[in-house]
């Protein structure tokens, strides 16, 4: 079966620091195909995303990047575009918390627009501050039809992205109780993207949440790389 | 090595999730090869005089049953204090080793003088320790750590166990550990970095494994420490000897 991880760092921040070797290594040991990965969190991101960048290039195949945008920032819809266009980056990450904007506003339009020119989804941030509430990502989404958004799946995510088909729900962690006990009513299949967000969390955790959820053979193969491969075209 | 599953819940038939036998819940033991169980009435089992009498009568039974390896705290409704007083005086006697206290579920603030100080002042008496839910700041914030630090201050001989290890508000968990050498941390639904830092931070003798079940999973809880970025001797405290010394445990 092939499993893709949608979602890990890459790089070093203060609070964390993940190389490419040691994440190669990780999915090696444990079966991963890919990884879409980003740089952590810090007040500037251009090293950061070379980092990725260079990273990926050596690990083609392997890594997916994505390209993370701070809109508040002066000549950021050039960024995006360069990085989309000609750096191969894969998607855009914002993150609205560590940046200290709202979602809510018009502020990331541009660097929406951009993702939707190249066809690329945009991964938010979200749940975990007023900046990014569930139902914010969720009213963006539904502005931009034509863009697959990528956001975690916090407590009123999944009632947020409910009616909202271009907006994808990330599991860690893995809600495996709610498999198990057939409570996943709420959850669209075809919606769910599997991650382990390492080294925040734990690549082995999560592929256990998955092991003990039960799956079935279809829904496990959307869930594990299907849902993300189709609208990230890997 | 003993492995001691810091914070369950265990109800019978018809009160809640599996495990609902005593042959149920030494399977998932088993399994997992965890030696005994911490465990009390979930809130499903909630009487409709607003006690929980029976299901703590259903734990003591199942303690007897269960030949050492299920360890039981009473479960009380802090509102319905002298009801509460009387189940824990009797409770000591049938082989309770504790108290569990949630804010949330019963909508008390654990540092209540009225509510939580009668039956905090009885745990220290009895020697129990009281395992508190704490996350986030919902029900008027009643269940955050930050509570029980002031609970702690105020019962110094009292051990408490901060549920949860405040779920998100794990940070401000990990300083109330800082401040107060009787509160210990328990590890359900934190993740191997939190678990890491809060041993860090706060010591590897004060740090104990909990899976929440059957509200978590043992199988992804125990991962969590053993993926940890902890040492053999430290995972070891965590998932047992801490518990078995808190409880005053004798273990081979």
């Amino acid at each position: 079966m092939r499993i893709i991880d949608g979602h890990a760092f890459l790089g070093k921040s203060i609070n964390m620091e993940q190389t490419a070797e040691t994440l190669i290594a990780a999915m090696n040991r444990v079966g991963v195909e890919a990884t879409v990965v980003a740089p952590p969190p810090g007040p500037f991101y251009d090293e950061a995303n070379d980092y990725v960048r260079s990273a990926c290039e050596a690990h083609s195949g392997r890594l997916v990047p994505l390209y993370r945008a701070n809109p508040q920032l002066e000549g950021m819809e050039e960024k995006i575009e360069a990085a989309l266009s000609e750096q191969g980056f894969k998607g855009v990450k914002l993150d609205p918390t560590n940046d200290g904007y709202g979602v809510g506003g018009q502020l990331i339009d541009p660097a929406v627009k951009k993702a939707e020119e190249h066809g690329v989804p945009v991964y938010v941030h979200s749940g975990d501050s007023i900046f990014c509430p569930p139902e914010s990502v969720a009213a963006l989404a539904s502005k931009h039809e034509d863009v697959s958004f990528v956001t975690p799946m916090t407590l009123r995510a999944p009632e947020a992205a409910k009616n909202v088909a271009n907006l994808y729900l990330m599991t860690r962690q893995f809600p495996a109780l709610a498999f198990q006990r057939g409570y996943t009513s709420h959850y669209d299949l075809d919606r769910l993207v599997f991650v382990s967000d390492a080294p925040l969390g734990s690549l082995d955790v999560e592929l256990k949440g998955v092991e003990m959820a039960g799956l079935g053979p279809g829904v496990r193969n959307r869930i594990m790389g299907g849902n993300l491969s189709r609208i990230m075209n890997l | 090595m003993v492995v001691i599953d810091g914070h369950t819940h265990f109800a019978g038939p018809g009160k809640g999730f599996q495990p609902n036998t005593v042959e149920e819940f030494t399977t998932i033991m088993d399994r997992n090869g965890i030696d005994a169980v911490v465990t009390c009435a979930p809130y499903s089992s909630i009487g409709k005089d607003r006690t929980y009498d029976e299901a703590n009568e259903f734990l003591a039974k199942s303690t007897e049953e269960a030949g050492g390896r299920i360890i039981p705290f009473m479960r009380v409704n802090p509102h319905l204090q002298e009801n509460a007083l009387s189940s824990i005086k009797k409770g000591a006697k049938q082989g309770f080793r504790g108290i569990k206290f949630h804010p949330r579920n019963e909508a008390f603030a654990v540092n209540s003088e009225e509510l939580a100080f009668p039956i905090a002042e009885l745990a220290v008496k009895l020697g129990m320790p009281i395992l508190i839910h704490t996350g986030e700041p919902d029900t008027y914030g009643y269940a955050q750590p930050t509570l029980v630090g002031d609970l702690a201050d105020s019962f110094p001989d009292l051990t408490l166990v901060v549920g949860h290890m405040g779920k998100r508000l794990c940070e401000d968990a990990i300083c109330v550990a800082r401040w107060f050498d009787n509160i210990i941390l328990e590890t359900s639904f934190r993740s191997h970095r939190d678990i890491a830092r809060a041993v860090r931070r706060v010591g590897a003798d004060r740090v104990v494994y909990g899976s929440d079940t059957p509200f978590g999973i043992p199988e992804v809880e125990m991962l969590k420490i053993r993926v940890a970025d902890i040492t053999a001797e430290e995972k070891r405290m965590v998932l047992g000897d801490n518990m078995a010394r808190i409880l005053g445990l004798e273990v081979s």
